[in-house]
Order: C-alpha cells, then sequence, then structure tokens
C-alpha cells in the first residue's frame, strides 16, 4: 500500500498543474477549480489500484469525474441558492483575471452541462462521440448541448460587441 | 470567414490562454494523500461492518468528529463564509476552525492564480465526505417523478429519515402500524411494493432505512443500473462491503449491492441503527 501510494503521489505531482487548469476552465474560477481537484483526487487516490487497473487511462478517468462532478455540484448548489436566497455573485469576490473578457463571462453564464461540453469539445479536444460516454449522455444531447451553447454565446459576445 | 469559425478559434484561444493556469498551494500532494489514506482507512473500517452500521459509523462519527474539533463556534462559521458555502460541494464544505482569522479576509486578499480553496482545507476529518448541516435541505420536490418512484436523500415522499413511528404511521403511508415496533420494524407501504419493499423503524431513532425495490435515486441509479452508471452518477461513492456507499446530501447515505457489474440492492440509510 505504500509503495502504490507513493505512485499515486507521483501521478498528483505531474497532473496537478494541468488539472487544476482544466479545473478552472471547467467551473470558470480558481476556487472551485482547487476545491473540486482536491475532493476528485482523494476518492481517485483511495482506490487508485482499482482505478489503474479497470481504466487504462487514469488521467482521462479523472477529467470525466470531473466534469460530472462538477455538474452535480452544481445541481446541488442551485437548490439550496434558492432555499437559502444567497446572492448570485457571492462567490465571487476577488478580481477575475479574465474579467475583460465577454466571452468568457458569457462561458461563466452557460449552464454547467452545455459549458462542460464545450470545454470537453475546445479544452480537451473529445469527438461528440467520446464527450457522450464522459458525460454519460447520448450523442443526440451532446450535439444538442451543443448547439444550444454555441448559439448562446455566440448571441453573448456579438450582441455586447456590435449590432447584429 | 464565418461567424463559427471566429468563435471557434475564440473559444481555442480561451482555453490555451496562460491566464487558465492555477497554481497548486505547496504541499497540497500531501494533503491529498492524506485525504485518500483516510478515505482508505474509513473503507477498511466500514467493510468489517455490516448495513445500518455502516451508516451509523459514517454519519454519527463524522458529526460526532465535528462536534469535539469545533464546539459552539461551528454553528456560526457558515455565516461567515458564504463564500466556502457556496462554492464547496457537500463532499467538501471545511468549516472555520475557530480560532482562525476571519475566513473573509483570507478569501478576499487571495490573488487569482493561487488557490485558496486547497488552502483553507484541513487536515484530519473535516474533508470528510458526510454532511453538514447547512446543505441539508430535502430536495425531493425538484426532483422530476415522470421516470418512477424516487427514493430521495432524505426519504420517501412524506416519510422521512427519523421521522418517529407516531409521525410515519399519521402519514397513512404505512401498513400494519397497529403494532409499534420493540426495537426495530419493518413496515410495508399501503401502495404495494413496487417502490420499496420495507421501511426500518426504531423505537428510538424513528425511520432508520428504507430498501428500495424499483425506487431510484434522484441521481437516476436503481436496482438493474451498471456498475459504471452508478461510478458516473457519485464520482465521491466510497467502496464499502460489496457495494458503494455515497453521502445522499441530506445527512444519509444510500447504500448499493453490487454484483457482477450490477446493482443488486439499494438502501437509503440515516444515522440512527438497530
Amino acid at each position: 500500500m505504500a509503495g502504490e501510494l507513493a505512485d499515486f503521489e507521483d501521478f498528483v505531482r505531474a497532473s496537478l498543474p494541468g488539472l487544476l487548469r482544466y479545473g478552472h476552465a471547467l467551473t470558470g474560477n480558481p476556487h472551485d477549480a482547487a476545491d473540486l481537484v482536491q475532493s476528485v483526487l482523494e476518492k481517485i487516490g483511495s482506490r487508485w489500484t482499482h482505478v489503474q487497473r479497470k481504466t487504462g487511462d487514469p488521467l482521462a478517468y479523472i477529467r470525466r469525474s470531473m466534469a460530472n462532478a462538477h455538474v452535480s455540484r452544481w445541481r446541488r448548489l442551485r437548490r439550496e441558492t434558492l432555499v437559502a436566497d444567497l446572492p448570485d455573485s457571492g462567490s465571487v469576490t476577488q478580481p477575475d483575471p479574465f474579467e475583460h473578457e465577454p466571452l468568457w463571462q458569457a462561458l461563466r453564464e452557460l449552464p454547467p452541462r452545455q459549458r462542460a461540453v464545450i470545454v470537453l469539445r475546445y479544452y480537451e479536444g473529445l469527438s461528440e462521440q467520446e464527450i457522450a460516454q464522459s458525460l454519460g449522455i447520448s450523442t443526440g444531447t451532446v450535439k444538442s448541448q451543443a448547439s444550444k451553447a454555441i448559439a448562446s454565446l455566440r448571441g453573448k459576445i456579438t450582441g455586447g460587441r456590435e449590432v447584429g | 470567414m464565418t461567424p463559427d469559425d471566429d468563435l471557434d478559434r475564440e473559444l481555442r484561444r480561451l482555453f490555451g490562454d496562460d491566464r487558465l493556469d492555477v497554481s497548486p498551494r505547496a504541499g497540497v500532494e500531501s494533503d491529498i494523500l492524506a485525504g485518500a489514506r483516510r478515505i482508505r482507512r474509513r473503507r477498511a473500517a466500514l467493510a468489517t461492518t455490516g448495513g445500518a452500521l455502516t451508516a451509523l459509523v459514517l454519519v454519527g462519527g463524522g458529526l460526532l468528529l465535528t462536534d469535539l474539533r469545533s464546539g459552539p463556534d461551528q454553528a456560526a462559521a457558515p455565516a461567515t463564509q458564504p463564500e466556502l458555502s457556496l462554492s464547496s460541494s457537500p463532499s467538501t464544505i471545511v468549516p472555520a476552525p475557530p480560532a482562525s482569522p476571519p475566513p473573509a479576509t483570507s478569501s478576499d486578499s487571495a490573488t487569482p492564480g493561487t488557490s485558496d480553496s486547497l488552502a483553507s482545507s484541513t487536515p484530519g476529518p473535516s474533508t470528510r465526505p458526510s454532511t453538514p448541516s447547512t446543505t441539508s435541505t430535502p430536495r425531493v420536490e425538484s426532483v422530476p417523478q415522470a421516470t418512477g418512484p424516487v427514493l430521495g436523500p432524505s426519504g420517501y415522499g412524506k416519510l422521512q429519515l427519523g421521522m418517529s413511528f407516531e409521525n410515519a404511521k399519521a402519514t397513512g403511508l404505512l401498513t400494519g402500524t397497529d403494532t409499534a415496533p420493540e426495537g426495530c420494524a419493518d413496515y410495508r407501504l399501503t401502495e404495494g411494493a413496487a417502490a420499496l419493499s420495507d421501511v426500518r423503524i426504531s423505537s428510538t431513532y424513528g425511520i432508520v432505512s428504507f430498501e428500495a425495490t424499483g425506487a431510484r435515486t434522484p441521481e437516476k441509479i436503481k436496482i438493474g443500473s451498471t456498475e459504471d452508471q452508478l461510478e458516473t452518477a457519485y464520482p465521491d461513492a466510497s467502496s464499502s462491503g460489496s457495494g458503494y456507499s455515497a453521502a445522499s446530501g441530506a445527512g444519509g447515505a444510500y447504500l448499493f449491492g453490487v454484483d457482477s457489474g450490477k446493482v443488486v440492492s439499494l438502501r437509503l440509510v440515516g444515522a440512527g441503527s438497530c
């Protein structure tokens, strides 16, 4: 077990920067990214042998877990926010490095499943088929979520920049 | 150049931007390792116990540790940390240690590119995957019912974990309630056994568990779901005995029995035991 976790530690050290970056793209802010990466990696590490044996590609498996955890986390948070009547922007208190990027702001406003589809497509470079498998949804849903997302992004950035 | 191409190019540029980089806090690797060991130890402990007792350890143990650590200040922590309660999942909310400086200050002064979510985590029981009371809002209402009966995070319809026998009886949803439980007893639903086979009620703890037949969780896992579907729906689930245990998000836990890659049993358990 000690040897196995030493192996996991090496893996974490090597993959952490990439996962945090991916988490940032996925969640829209560095704090949620760090939180998401840590919670998913702790789970993965606790069954490291199993994950390696079963998946063959732990990194892909971890990114899939992060996408799913982010989507389901958002569902929970939205319910709680509605119930508790908390301000929407309460979690964004420090300067956003992408504050002046209309596209980043528009991405932020996408529902997380749409955002996950965009990130998997443009950040990860996955095919529709691979995205469907990653998120456990049909390719039809991937197509429709992607086209909704693209339409909404296009509407927001062109609407903010120029007239039609 | 069509607008589509523009947007494609913009998205690729944005996702290639250096400002997406998040520097890991020093020492975070060892924290993650410690977290992994903690989860593994807990699972090893759980594997030697069974069923409802598992959840008692999971939930009861977590609450006890929290009480010991945080004392009376704990109740105030979520209110002084709106940022954490918004940006953290139930599985990782970290109550502020009572002696720490005001958390809002440390969050506000964090520079972009550092990760104070990681920095704010403490070793010890605070990252356990049981659910703090701030997140125990029942969420049965917002779950679509169209695809079959739902065994929600805190119960089934009006029947809720921890509800006393008398209150459960008063719902009229249970049969055989002429006899109150001595210790524990199982009761069936008047509607039949399509969703649940029985509801276990303790004379001390009230409703302690629900055994599903056809009911699914809000995340759409039911008997017959594949292990892959289960892992996808509950990436935070930990192995437990021959199956998995996942915090339901309302202080309870779903216990999934798995055999040959399929979910063969589904139970929602609370903190009480028999």
